[in-house]
């Protein structure tokens, strides 16, 4: 039976957890919330967000927790919809990336380091 | 981890079960500050329901005589003669504050007495069946126009309804809209949701418009609001991107222009100051209206009132430049709105593709000219009846949330908020969490901390408006978040959470987080909100009123019938080829005299019940009945293959 509940209601559940513990598990960004890439024109980015309205809006889908992926969505529109909210998002974000490159980079380092010290 | 999994399974499979189908029919109702107005969708298209005058739209009057209480057609039509028992304009009053300068105006010019309990406006009505007086909330009495669009769809459709979408003003605050959605509850409606009016308009004008996009703006002015709301209209999705209002102008303004202006000619005329006296105001308000429509047509009208006040009789033209004069800056004042919801959408006039005009004021041309100059003379859109288009939107929502049709399964529509929601932090500054224009539904949170030391209750209050100041502000309602740890100023952190459910209605939460232990408190009732147990007092009052109506009708029912039996028995012993000449003469002298007598006594008996209408009839049948059965057997015995049954023609 705790197998049947967990076949049947697991699949729901997967995206819940990946809004919930956003930053946790996968830093999802708004772009990946809206399907996006980071070079999305304004256009695409309201009909992106058209679709998935379409798609999860609480009248349309009654689901558990609809409501909360219609918020991500709507909060991910808000900021990606007004240029001055948009732009600041934008430079945050290539901040992260910058600083995620820097800790990848340094990681490698490391791991050289410790190749060559493995060498040794 | 693990039990974290069981619990959001358990939560899971709760929530599986709690989502049930709302069940169709779903009704929509436009109620109207003036007028109401209920369609169902039903194969594919809408139905504007008719009501039992056979008229599309209904009067929200209520009105109380003596015997009965009147809803509608009937409520509207008696007003003249019974003006401080009837009611009107009730949406002006509703979700409002006693306090209110709109209220205090509406106070001066309302016929009925407006009385101030729990600082909110309530209308006092006198002599209600023996007893003095009563005052009801402003909810209950448009409970009762909502249960009159009920009782009328429920006939058309042959079955009960529960389910409803109600339209509001898109300018409504909070309160108004949870108000509303308490009268739908004391009507013993199911409020599905509380549905924008210029929203539901532009439903009604895009359903059949499905490819590409469309900026389309809606002008709605009707008798007490005004709203405009900016939409984009994008392959079936309904955006709201804007939107504004002032939910205190409309064509009753208009009239109360007209009306003072007529008092000042009649008082220079006749040197007679009228002001005060509610029958005369209440017989030139009907004129006024009257004449204020045919002026959309024409340019001249004549007001004519037989015996306005003591043999005075009333005879006035008015010209349409001279309504236009009246109403100059009234009319002028739906040009800030429009300013404003432009603005904000951030898009060029040039960007709208539709103007849609919505509400019976904008049938006047003046108004019509206003728009169409703003937006440097772009053809208006006057395809949709300005009266109906509300409620046709409001009935496509209700096939939308109950999944009625295929037809309209790729439809949504995504509203906006209509002022900015916040809270007051230091220095009684308001700091907006949700701004205006934001899509709903909609949550939000945002971290807060205390700033004193060892603080450990900290009072969050909630504002509704654009203004800085929380003093310039709408409060929507308090509560305190107790319990926190002490701790130095600037530690804690409370995250105060905001949620606005489709029906644009606001729920707050506020949690400490620092402490690990979190504490939540929603706002169950707002400071203007009737309680859960005055909604429920309320819904039992309307049940009350229900039963008293029904014995009013079965009262209204039992004394027709009897009438009926005199006239068609004095009808059938007069009338020379019915009875009248084979009665004998002592016969016809019997009954004629118990005729008379049973007239004498519903003459003297105006006041009675049901049972003693029917117990007359009865001895009035005991006398009556032998004498013509008498006749039927000698007459069968003269035509004894005759099938006529005389009996049920009487």
């Amino acid at each position: 039976l705790i197998i049947f509940i967990i076949i049947k209601f697991v699949p729901e559940f997967l995206w819940f957890i990946q809004g919930c513990s956003d930053g946790i598990i996968i830093m999802k960004n708004h772009y990946d919330t809206l399907g996006l890439e980071r070079d999305a024109k304004p256009n695409q980015i309201k009909s992106a967000y058209h679709k998935l309205a379409l798609q999860w809006h609480p009248d349309k889908n009654s689901d558990f927790g609809a409501t909360h992926q219609f918020n991500q969505i709507n909060e991910a529109y808000t900021t990606l919809s007004k240029e001055e909210l948009k732009q600041k998002y934008d430079r945050n974000l290539q901040t992260r990336d910058n600083f995620n490159e820097l800790l990848n980079q340094m990681k490698f380092q490391q791991e050289e380091t410790n190749l060559q010290y493995d060498i040794r | 981890m693990k039990t974290i999994f069981t619990l959001l399974l358990i939560i899971g499979i709760w929530a599986q079960q709690t989502t049930n189908q709302i069940s169709c029919p779903v009704i929509g109702i436009d109620l109207g500050t003036t007028y109401s107005c209920v369609g169902i969708f039903k194969k594919g298209t809408v139905e504007i329901i008719p009501n039992d005058q056979g008229n599309r739209i209904t009067p929200s009057v209520v009105a109380f005589t003596d015997e009965e209480r009147l809803i509608g057609e009937s409520a509207k039509n008696q007003a003249t003669f019974n003006p401080s028992r009837t009611l009107y304009d009730v949406k002006r009053l509703i979700g409002r504050k006693y306090t209110d300068s709109t209220v205090q105006y509406d106070k001066k010019f309302m016929p009925y007495d407006i009385v101030e309990k729990d600082s909110k406006p309530y209308i006092m009505v006198s002599n209600i069946k023996g007893v003095s007086s009563k005052i009801f909330a402003p909810e209950e009495i448009s409970a009762m126009v909502l249960m009159k669009m009920k009782e009328i769809s429920e006939t058309y459709l042959g079955k009960k309804v529960e389910n409803a979408i109600v339209t509001v003003p898109a300018y409504f605050n909070d309160a108004q809209r949870q108000a509303t959605k308490d009268a739908g509850t004391i009507a013993g409606l199911n409020v599905l949701r509380v549905l924008n009016e210029p929203t539901a308009a532009a439903i009604a004008y895009g359903l059949d418009k499905k490819d590409g996009e469309k900026n389309i703006l809606v002008f709605d002015l009707g008798g007490g609001t005004f709203d405009v709301s900016i939409l984009t209209i994008d392959n079936g999705v309904f955006e709201v991107i804007a939107t504004s209002g002032d939910t205190h102008l409309g064509g009753e303004d208009f009239d109360q222009r007209v009306i003072d202006h007529f008092l000042k000619v009649i008082k220079k005329k006749h040197n007679k100051d009228l002001s005060g006296d509610k029958r005369v105001i209440q017989k030139l308000k009907k004129e006024v209206e009257k004449a204020k429509r045919s002026l959309s047509a024409t340019h001249e009208t004549k007001l004519e009132i037989e015996d306005l006040v003591d043999g005075l009789d009333f005879q006035e033209n008015l010209t349409r430049s001279k309504f236009e004069e009246l109403n100059n800056d009234l009319f002028k004042k739906t040009i800030g709105p429009m300013q404003l919801a432009m603005e904000d959408s951030k898009l060029k006039k040039t960007n709208i593709d539709e103007i849609i005009l919505v509400g019976g004021s904008t049938r006047i041309p003046k108004i019509r000219q206003i728009v169409k100059e703003f937006f440097n003379g772009k053809e208006l859109n006057t395809g949709i009846n300005p009266d109906e288009a509300v409620c046709y939107g409001a009935a496509i929502q209700g096939a939308i949330i109950c999944g009625d049709s295929n037809e309209i399964n790729d439809f949504i529509v995504i509203d906006a908020t209509p002022l900015s929601l916040g809270i007051e932090t230091v220095g009684g500054v308001l700091t907006k969490i949700i701004p205006k224009g934001s899509s709903i539904p909609n949550k939000k949170s945002q971290i807060f901390t205390t700033y004193q030391d060892q603080q450990q209750t900290v009072t969050i209050s909630v504002y509704e408006g654009e203004r800085p100041l929380v003093k310039d502000n709408h409060k929507l309602g308090t509560f305190d978040l107790t319990g926190i740890p002490p701790s130095p100023r600037g530690t804690p952190q409370i995250e105060v959470t905001f949620e606005i459910n489709a029906d644009g209605i606001l729920q707050v939460s506020a949690s400490e987080k620092s402490s690990g232990k979190a504490k939540t408190i929603f706002i169950q009732n707002n400071s203007d909100r009737l309680s859960k147990e005055e909604i429920e007092k309320m819904l039992q009052d309307a049940k009350t009123f229900e039963i008293q109506d029904r014995i009013a009708k079965e009262i209204i029912d039992s004394r027709n019938s009897l009438e009926n039996y005199i006239y068609s028995m004095i009808n059938q012993i007069e009338d020379p080829e019915k009875l009248a000449n084979q009665l004998s003469d002592n016969d016809k002298e019997t009954i004629r005299q118990a005729l008379k007598e049973s007239q004498d006594w519903i003459q003297n008996n105006q006041n009675v019940e049901k049972e003693d209408y029917e117990q007359e009839l009865k001895e009035l049948q005991k006398i009556c009945n032998p004498i013509i059965s008498k006749l039927h057997q000698q007459e069968n015995n003269d035509q004894r293959y005759s099938q006529e049954n005389y009996d049920s023609e009487l």
